[in-house]
């Protein structure tokens, strides 16, 4: 609950969008949107804060068993570890002052984001440039 | 590491050493992009000949004798006391992936297949694009050159080097994005040869000023040998091209009848994809995804690109209408479909 994660730089790389975030894995190709709720679980990430702080900022009235916000967050930041998006770090900040915690403006909703991966086979064939598919206009094969 | 720190020691020592820009050396060129001058010197004519002609649109003559960012072009044939390109680029084998090396002002890459060091000193305002073996560079190599040391170049001065074509018609021009082999090359060249403006086919800069702006730096384009089937005027130029390669490239420049652009206001983004409808249509769709398509190839393309990078695209083109290209499988329908369209944008 009281873990703290860091993005896993300089590997991986983001920008907010349009309120959400894109994420690219430079190490595998893959390339990811987040939605709203992913883009401010992200956020708080970067910023340092733990999951527990993490959850109690989108709980309701601070209560993190409303709507299994405990288990959407931490399901989402296995989801990001296993990704290799994040990795566990040691907390740098100081836990106990909840004062600026950003507040969730927005309607909180699941977490959830869209992988891509159609960069890897590109990435794989030639590094710099160049794929050998048939190419228009011919249509790809799947 | 040491080896490879103490090559670019020697390096910009030697070529900061070097003279200010002369109007009379055959072997310079200035370029501009936009806004911007800069210098390229080559080390002899066989360098000249082999990579000058991509930006033979945007030289400029050169009238003064002010010092700007200049790139040397060499290889062992060309004096460069302490600094062996051969060595560099042949502890690197072919098999080994792009070796690539980013401190403060310093980039430095080898690329394996091509075998070419591209370093740039961005403090000295120099850079070198080192040839270990002229011979037997890739096509790509000689129509898009220098790519790694114009990316950091631009990236000084707030322009972004982005994987994509761009087309102009009017006094407005279309940045055509999408994955490699959805025909971008294919619809610029196509819409080239029908006398639209062109930007380039494969990278172009882009800049926001007041607007979102392209910037022409290549042009080249590249067609498969197969599309010389379809485009009855490419079957001619195709007769004067030389290449044992998968793709065979030429120069519009070279051809008086094409129009090519060297800056446009770009009015749109338009993302290629292959349905073989017959027709090309167009759709506006979501901005996000295909912005992150084009952000995510530009910097997988561009080692030791990053997060800049990224934000400076989605900064310049988060704004424009995005609509979805489905291309027909005719040449002439696609680029008539695509000048049709553009006189709908605002």
């Amino acid at each position: 609950m009281n873990k703290t994660y860091k993005t896993n730089s300089p590997d991986v790389i983001s920008e907010p969008m349009e309120g959400e975030q894109v994420v690219i894995d430079l190490k595998s190709g893959c390339y990811y949107n987040f939605n709203e709720s992913a883009a401010y679980i992200w956020r708080m990430i970067e910023g340092g804060y733990s999951t527990g702080e993490i959850i109690g900022a989108i709980s309701p009235n601070g209560k993190i068993d409303d709507m299994g916000v405990d288990f959407i967050v931490e399901s989402f930041i296995e989801m990001l570890q296993n990704e290799n998006l994040i990795v566990p770090t040691e907390s740098t900040r100081d836990n106990t002052d909840k004062s600026d915690i950003p507040d969730v403006d927005m309607k909180f909703d699941i977490p959830a984001y869209q992988k891509f991966d159609d960069m890897q086979e590109m990435l794989l064939l030639d590094p710099i440039h160049e794929v050998s598919e048939a190419g228009w206009p011919n249509l790809p094969e799947n | 590491m040491d080896y490879l720190i103490d090559w670019m020691e020697r390096a910009s020592i030697y070529f900061r050493s070097l003279t200010n820009p002369d109007a009379h050396n055959p072997l310079a060129s200035r370029l501009q992009f936009g806004a911007h001058r800069l210098d390229v010197i080559y080390g002899n004519e066989k360098l000249k000949n082999l990579f000058h002609k991509a930006f033979s649109h945007i030289q400029i003559p050169i009238t003064d004798n002010n010092r700007v960012f200049t790139i040397f072009v060499t290889d062992n044939t060309c004096k460069s006391p302490g600094i062996s390109m051969t060595k560099m680029a042949t502890n690197h084998d072919s098999e080994k992936e792009i070796i690539t090396f980013n401190r403060n002002d310093l980039h430095f890459m080898i690329n394996p297949k091509s075998q070419i060091i591209s370093y740039v000193d961005m403090e000295n305002e120099i850079a070198v694009y080192a040839i270990s073996e002229t011979e037997n560079i890739p096509y790509f190599e000689i129509a898009a050159p220098m790519r790694y040391i114009l990316h950091w170049y631009c990236e000084k001065y707030n322009k972004t080097l982005i994987h994509a074509a761009a087309i102009g018609a009017g006094s407005k021009a279309v940045l055509i994005t999408g994955p490699g082999g959805s025909g971008k090359s294919s619809t610029s060249l196509s819409c080239a040869l029908k006398g639209m403006d062109y930007l380039g086919d494969d990278y172009v800069l882009v800049e926001n000023e007041n607007e979102p702006q392209v910037i022409s730096v290549y042009n080249s384009v590249k067609f498969r040998w197969d599309s010389t089937e379809r485009i009855p005027q490419l079957k001619q130029i195709a007769k004067t091209v030389k290449s044992n390669e998968e793709k065979g490239y030429f120069f519009l420049q070279d051809h008086s009848y094409c129009s090519v652009k060297s800056k446009m206001p770009i009015a749109a983004l338009l993302f290629a994809v292959i349905d073989n409808q017959g027709k090309t249509t167009f759709a506006a769709d979501e901005s996000q995804k295909i912005l992150l398509n084009l952000a995510a190839s530009t910097i997988f393309q561009m080692p030791g690109s990053g997060r800049a990078t990224l934000k400076n695209i989605i900064r310049i083109l988060g704004k424009l209408p995005v609509y979805r290209m489905s291309l027909g499988t005719e040449p002439d329908e696609i680029a008539e479909s695509i000048r049709n369209f553009m006189k709908s944008l605002p």
